[in-house]
């Protein structure tokens, strides 16, 4: 199981939304990290086979997917960032119809509906037409339709919008269980949702690959580069013109601040370990 | 069995939608209005000036004149836009990456149309049935006389209907007005040609049912004139006769069925016009760009209580109407290429100079021509899934009136042309029903726009009005003036007045609710 991306970029028009991506892809889940904008979900659509990229090849188990899209789609699942629901249908009656788009048997379908309802926490309202659903509950909607089929390839962009955090840990959990055997490419500019489950982690800034590492790498990359120093609450704003300022907390004494810099910004400043925020912070904003 | 899936999933959409349960209630209502009792005074079968007794072999040909007739526009209108809703509704995004083939894909969407047309029309069927029953001339139900013009003229019939509606639905131009205009020309030239015994166009098989009833009463009671159509004519007693209906012969019935080769025909061109990512609602993504650096951020902010301000504009709200109504014409402006306002300066330009008297005759493209204008009308919010921002933004009466007042600055702009020249010819009688005319019509449409939150609606109602109006000179419907000059101009104002009241009152309605 193998997704390969070669020298992909994509132009709209003089906008430039990816810019000679390279990445091969295996087994585990896969976060792409990067502010909004930065062309994640351009990355995204190009997987899902919904886009073309303007150069480049992007292939699956050694098929080319914008040449035969097919050879992808019986083994993808996939949440788009945005997406749209029949509203007068019924959970089971939406999840039934996309089973049968994506070609599955309706025996085996349905008994696969019933247990995602159930893992999804859909049951109660599995009857209930989805126009009257919340954000969240929509959102787990499509959750279901893209593990309908059993993924071999799941991508999931920006999946967590709307779920409360109860609902949101146990996203994480479920895709944390099934990561082990597919590849799970989860979108997101939302640090804690990648964090506790990707095995590798992408970083994209304006459309170009800024760092492909295991966190663990990312977090000794970035080993005394976090600093805390407390300081007048007066100075922040020029400390902020001068480094990158990742967290202040209001003290008895002054402001703790928390700064992500190859230098100490104050000379009684104290390293500290990173985080997976930092290294966000630290290539994104640098 | 997908397949079944997916058809029984799309009829199901289809029929839990308000406007297929209107549709079913109208046609249900269909069923009492046209099989009026013989001394009603009125019959809207007009077959040489004689109509036979109400048995199954009668009533089922007007079933299936009725259903050729009005189904064929109001069935199309209500089913044509299956394809352009997964795109509006945004479920083209889960559809494309699925490995669900594109022939598969309009197969289903033509499929199931095709299903629900002819369900609509075993309700017709079903309420002809019970009419039967109710008027009692002939009070023996015979199924094969009800079913036969089903299978033979309905079904193939509704497949080409089917297959527009698809056709409609994937060439780029006709997805919107210009489609449901164009449609309706269609519709009516059919109709038309399948009257004036063009059999080649018969695909509605108007003309194929009246020529078998007009060959047969020949032989039962002597005839005043050998024409025919359907339409409320207002009649004394009409002498009856017995109709067997008609006998099927297999050449008869291969004729019928050629009309699926044309069904075929015309889906083959809508599979080959298609295109999957036509389903997604395509924007180029923002590029992320480098913060402004005079905005201080907003970490620094957050530290100081009480002193954050997102704005420094500072000033009392208030609501006027004037920014709404500027607003408002904005967004319309922004509706329309270019080569729209060519065309429309050309029509004003056109109506302002030619000579008066030729003025009328000239004026039906004008008329028709800012239909997508109208039609937009208090649609956009929900269209763009904007309702909640909107609603929650100011009140609704004051938005709503400067819908109506922006609709109809922008249709007294584009009827300048005309205003002038009456002006100039000093025609004060069609001015005053000209400009009622123009009043009348945003309000007719928002109107339409309040209710249903689509433009369908008011473009099949417009189209209709401004087709037996204005171009059919149908004296009551005359709503400018054209050919009445203004009999019926306060008649107008005062509908324009009650859709007004109306539709302010709905929509203050609906955002309560």
């Amino acid at each position: 199981m193998n997704l390969t991306i070669k020298d992909v970029s994509k132009h709209y028009g003089k906008k430039r939304a990816l810019h000679q991506l390279n990445l091969e892809l295996d087994k585990g889940v896969w976060g792409f990290l990067g502010p909004n904008g930065a062309g994640k979900s351009t990355m995204m659509k190009i997987l899902a086979t919904i886009d073309q990229p303007t150069e480049g090849t992007v292939t699956w188990n050694g098929v080319d997917i914008v040449k035969h899209p097919l050879a992808l789609r019986s083994e993808l699942g996939y949440l788009p960032q945005d997406f749209g629901v029949y509203p007068n249908l019924n959970a089971i009656e939406f999840l039934e119809y996309m089973a049968a788009i994506k070609g599955l048997p309706m025996k085996q379908a349905r008994k696969r509906i019933d247990e995602l309802l159930e893992l999804l926490n859909l049951t109660n309202d599995a009857k209930r037409m989805i126009g009257g659903y919340s954000g969240g509950m929509k959102q787990r909607v499509g959750i279901a339709q893209a593990l309908l089929n059993d993924p071999q390839l799941l991508i999931v962009d920006e999946p967590t919008v709307g779920l409360d955090p109860t609902e949101r840990i146990r996203f994480r959990n479920l895709l944390s269980q099934i990561g082990k055997d597919r590849i799970i490419i989860l979108s997101t500019h939302i640090v804690s949702d990648v964090e506790t489950i990707a095995n590798q982690i992408i970083l994209i800034r304006q459309g170009s690959l800024i760092a492909n590492a295991k966190p663990e790498t990312l977090l000794e990359m970035l080993a005394y580069k976090v600093w805390e120093c407390v300081i007048p609450a007066e100075e922040l704003d020029s400390l902020q013109k001068n480094f990158i300022v990742s967290h202040a907390v209001h003290r008895s004494d002054g402001l703790l601040v928390r700064v992500v810099s190859d230098e100490p910004p104050a000379p009684d400043a104290e390293n500290v370990p990173a985080s997976l925020e930092d290294v966000y912070l630290y290539y994104t904003m640098n | 069995m997908n397949t079944f899936t997916i058809i029984r999933t799309e009829m199901l959409r289809q029929i839990r939608s308000y406007p297929f349960m209107i549709t079913l209630a109208l046609i249900i209502f269909m069923g009492y209005a046209l099989v009026p009792t013989s001394d009603a005074g009125y019959t809207i079968l007009h077959t040489g000036g004689v109509r036979g007794i109400y048995n199954s072999a009668w009533l089922s040909a007007m079933a299936t004149v009725a259903s050729a007739t009005l189904l064929w526009l109001f069935g199309f209108y209500l089913l044509r836009s299956n394809i352009s809703t997964d795109r509006q509704l945004n479920i083209g995004t889960l559809i494309v990456p699925s490995p669900y083939r594109n022939g598969q894909y309009l197969f289903t969407k033509a499929l199931s149309n095709w299903l629900l047309l002819l369900m609509m029309h075993l309700a017709l069927i079903f309420a002809f049935m019970v009419m039967q029953l109710v008027r009692r001339e002939s009070v023996i139900i015979n199924v094969w006389d009800y079913f036969a013009p089903f299978l033979f003229v309905i079904v193939p019939s509704f497949a080409v209907l089917a297959a527009l509606t698809i056709l409609f639905d994937v060439i780029p131009g006709l997805k919107g007005a210009l489609g449901n205009f164009i449609y309706f020309f269609l519709w009516a030239a059919l109709g038309a040609f399948s009257l004036e015994k063009y059999t080649w166009a018969d695909v509605m098989g108007v003309q194929f049912i009246f020529s078998a009833i007009i060959a047969d009463a020949k032989q039962h009671v002597p005839l005043a004139d050998e024409s025919f159509g359907f339409g409320y004519n207002e009649i004394g007693k009409l002498q009856t006769f017995v109709w067997d209906g008609i006998t099927w012969t297999p050449d008869i019935i291969q004729s019928r069925l050629t009309w699926f080769i044309w069904a075929i025909g015309l889906f083959a061109v809508a599979l080959l016009i298609f295109r999957r990512n036509s389903l997604l609602n395509r924007h180029a993504p923002a590029e992320s760009k480098p913060g402004n650096p005079a905005v201080k951020p907003l970490l620094q902010q957050e530290l100081t209580p009480g002193t954050m301000a997102l704005s420094p504009l500072q000033g009392e709200k208030r609501y006027e109407l004037i920014p709404h109504i500027r607003v408002e014409l904005k967004l319309i402006s922004k509706d329309f290429p270019r080569w729209w306002y060519i065309v429309t300066l050309l029509l004003i330009a056109g109506s302002l100079f030619l000579p008066y008297n030729e003025l009328k005759d000239w004026m039906g493209l004008l008329l028709v021509w800012p239909i997508a204008l109208w039609s937009q009308m208090a649609t956009r919010e929900k269209r763009y899934r904007m309702t909640a921002l909107v609603t929650s933004s100011g009140p609704p009466l004051l938005q709503t009136l400067s819908i109506w007042i922006a609709g109809l600055l922008a249709t007294f702009a584009l009827g300048i042309g005309v205003t002038l020249n009456t002006i100039m010819a000093g025609d004060w009688d069609f001015l005053l029903s000209w400009v009622v005319g123009m009043c009348f019509v945003p309000t007719l449409a928002l109107l339409s726009g309040v209710i249903s939150g689509t433009k369908k609606v008011f473009e099949v109602i417009y189209l209709l009005l401004w087709y037996m109006g204005p171009m059919q000179y149908e004296s009551a419907l005359d709503f400018y003036g054209l050919h009445l000059t203004s009999k019926l101009t306060w008649f107008y104002f005062l509908c324009t007045v009650v859709l007004l009241a109306t539709a302010l009152f709905l929509k203050k309605k609906q955002a309560n609710a």
